[in-house]
């Protein structure tokens, strides 16, 4: 009788650390450690997140097979003692300090994960982009794909091109440290008042506010980009040499700009979210290059995308619209929580050649791939809280629901698995009527906590998807953006000189006000019957109402804050914003009734 | 606090040698650091080998995580 294979993968200690479980060449079960933890980009070793995962198998430490991890500690930490070295920084015993410390850190983690009696258990340690590659490649629905994977940095590379067929992933050709995409976008993240590694969305939300009226001189002086996609840095503008440095851009970016650093927090006006407008605008012209080099390169018809990069959904639709490939899929987890994903997936099928059998679908589940709870269990705890809360079947939670939303509520949508990656897809969802001219507004600041200027991404099922956006491809993951369709867009003004981004927010400018961004585009969600039933049906029975199968999807946090993972977590979230209604598992609770509670609800101290 | 420090930088400095034991293994290729601006952009070939093995430094089980008051829920693999 064959055993079966349980691989273990992990991510840690940059940011988005991670576990996921592979069992015989299936994804069980993935999860980031910011989930359990409650502390957002949490890079600590997901020592929660892979003890979840083996529970979730009903695995014990001893039955896992190998070990997979995301990147190559020893190299990193040369890059980053080079690195110091090259900006020349004095402090330099503080870097060798932290890294060795790292290092040894995930020497100790790692090992301690296994019972004395498994000191044998294999390791595998891959490259940190061939983990992207394998994330983007192994579990995609194409036999046979180019493969580009674009972050801030791994070990050296920062860019990668590599040809999947089969169970095989070769790499081809990479950019390599300091010149970097990722740190390029993050430099003008930082310049433009947001924080590296997490207001990256935030500069692809304002750019559509602006004009790329600086994309020539930023061409020409601080990024030079070849027509093969191959690129570099002019490093008199970035300072992300020094590791111990906390800012990515130097002063000289600014006088190049005409204005310095926006302070975080200030007023955004139209001058950097023309700054914005600019870098994304770059930001594409390099990656349709990177990606047409990459298809003359493999001559594949597919192409695999991974690392931070690929969640520019704009970027991607970019590539969609400007690139031959016939097919493009992203993975969901794309930034370095997927790394984990990645490197198990890479010991399964290259290391030792299991064959894959892409059949037309993805193997991610629909990245439904975290914790779960059951009635019985949310049961349970809303009656230790003492919350009032009524029960009901599916059917008629989907239409309570349903008619909630008509009638302009916000409902909170706790369902099934957590979702493995930065977007929400309807398990942990908070919900809206895109009709409501001021939802938008009502939802960044009195809900999320977050910046008005902000879209909000729609849900749709895949086959009414046509119906409401123009040439929409399947969007699954909330990776791609698409028009909203002519039809059902109405004039606005086409002067917004003076006007800062935040006041053209409240322009409708569709039938769809809540979901169509400055620029006519929404962040899709096609939604498919088979991979996530229950939110499909809420969409139709939505729709049945409203004539509109479509609904405001965005994820169930407060700014700063992970999404949420537990009915606890849930609970504290729903009760700390105003949120009207929170649908968790078949138990349905209303807001105005919850004064019994019993439970603490700390502050939410760090807006990221 | 010295004593830390001498602790780490005898450790980096092994962590260093075990690194070059690798490069001359032909195990981990290490590019140089280029920060010159004035040369073309230029794609590099990514050929050399990709993994390292190693087998961990078993020492106890972690300990399992409880958590919260429903941390006993079953997770279905639906």
């Amino acid at each position: 009788m064959n055993k079966t294979m349980n691989i273990l993968g992990v991510s840690a200690y940059f940011h988005d650390s991670a576990a996921c479980l592979i069992r015989d060449g299936e994804i069980v079960a993935a999860a980031q450690e910011e989930a359990f933890s409650r502390r957002k980009h949490d890079q600590s070793f997901p020592a929660q997140a892979a003890q979840w995962c083996l529970q979730s198998a009903d695995i014990d430490w001893a039955d896992i097979d190998w070990f997979a991890y995301y990147e190559l500690p020893l190299l990193k930490m040369r890059r980053v003692l080079a690195s110091a070295a090259a900006s020349g920084e004095q402090d330099q015993i503080r870097d060798t300090e932290l890294w060795a410390q790292l290092n040894a850190s995930s020497r100790r983690d790692v090992g301690a994960m296994f019972p004395p009696g498994r000191r044998q258990s294999r390791v595998l340690a891959v490259e940190h982009h061939l983990s992207h590659a394998a994330s983007a490649f192994f579990p995609s629905p194409f036999d046979e794909a180019a493969v580009v994977t674009i972050d801030g940095v791994g070990e050296y590379t920062t860019t990668s091109v590599s040809f999947g067929k089969g169970h095989t992933l070769t790499p081809l050709q990479r950019q390599t440290f300091p010149h970097s995409l990722g740190l390029f976008y993050s430099a003008f993240t930082h310049y433009c008042g947001f924080r590296v590694n997490s207001g990256e969305y935030k500069l692809m939300g304002l750019a559509p506010y602006g004009v790329p009226r600086y994309s020539t001189l930023i061409e020409e002086r601080v990024i030079r980009v070849s027509e093969d996609g191959s690129f570099r840095l002019n490093m008199d503008y970035f300072d992300f040499l020094a590791p111990s440095s906390q800012r990515l851009s130097t002063d000289r970016l600014g006088k190049l700009l005409g204005r310095p650093r926006r302070p975080e927090g200030a007023d955004i006006d139209e001058f950097y979210a023309d700054v914005a407008a600019s870098a994304q605008a770059t930001f594409e012209k390099a990656v349709v290059r990177i990606v047409r080099h990459a298809r003359s390169l493999t001559g594949a018809r597919n192409l695999c995308l991974a690392g931070g990069g690929a969640l520019n959904c704009v970027a991607n639709s970019k590539i969609q619209a400007e690139s031959s490939f016939e097919g493009i899929w992203v993975q969901p987890a794309a930034s370095d929580a997927g790394g984990a994903l990645g490197a198990a997936s890479y010991v399964w099928h290259q290391h030792l050649s299991n064959p894959r059998r892409p059949e037309g679908k993805d193997a991610m589940h629909g990245s439904l791939l975290g914790p779960s709870f059951d009635n019985g269990s949310i049961r349970n705890y809303l009656d230790s809280i003492g919350a009032h809360y009524s029960q009901v079947d599916h059917e008629k939670l989907t239409r309570t629901a349903a008619e909630l939303l008509a009638a302009g509520k916000i409902v909170a949508w706790f369902q099934g698995r957590l979702e493995f990656g930065p977007r929400a897809l309807g398990s942990r969802s908070i919900l809206g009527d895109p009709r409501s001219p001021g939802l938008q507004r009502h939802l960044n600041l009195a809900v999320k906590n977050r910046e008005s200027f902000r879209p909000f991404a729609p849900a749709v099922p895949l086959e009414e998807a046509k119906d409401y956006f123009e040439s929409p491809t399947e969007s699954p993951y909330m990776l791609f953006v698409a028009p909203v369709r002519k039809n059902l867009r109405v004039p606005t003004s086409s002067t917004h000189s003076g006007m800062r981004p935040e006041e053209r927010v409240g322009q409708v400018r569709s039938t769809l006000p809540a979901i169509t961004h400055v620029d006519n585009s929404a962040r899709l969600q096609t939604v498919d019957r088979t991979t996530h039933p229950l939110f499909w049906n809420l969409l139709h029975a939505f729709g049945s109402i409203t004539g509109t199968p479509v609904l405001v999807n965005t994820s169930f946090n407060v700014r700063g804050e992970p999404i949420v993972c537990t009915p606890e977590d849930a609970v504290k979230t729903f009760l700390r914003t105003e949120i009207d209604y929170l649908c968790m598992g078949d138990m349905i609770l209303d807001r105005r009734k919850q004064s019994a509670v019993k439970i603490t609800i700390p502050p939410v101290t760090d807006l990221d | 606090m010295q004593k830390a420090f001498g602790a780490i930088q005898r450790l980096a400095a092994r962590l260093n040698a075990s690194i070059d034991a690798q490069r001359q293994l032909g195990k981990e290729p290490v590019p140089a650091l280029s920060v010159e601006w004035n040369c073309e952009p230029t794609w590099e070939s990514w050929t050399a080998a990709r993994q390292i093995e190693t087998v961990p430094f078993a020492r106890r089980p972690i300990r399992a995580v409880a958590r919260g008051p429903v941390s006993t829920t079953s997770y279905p693999l639906t």
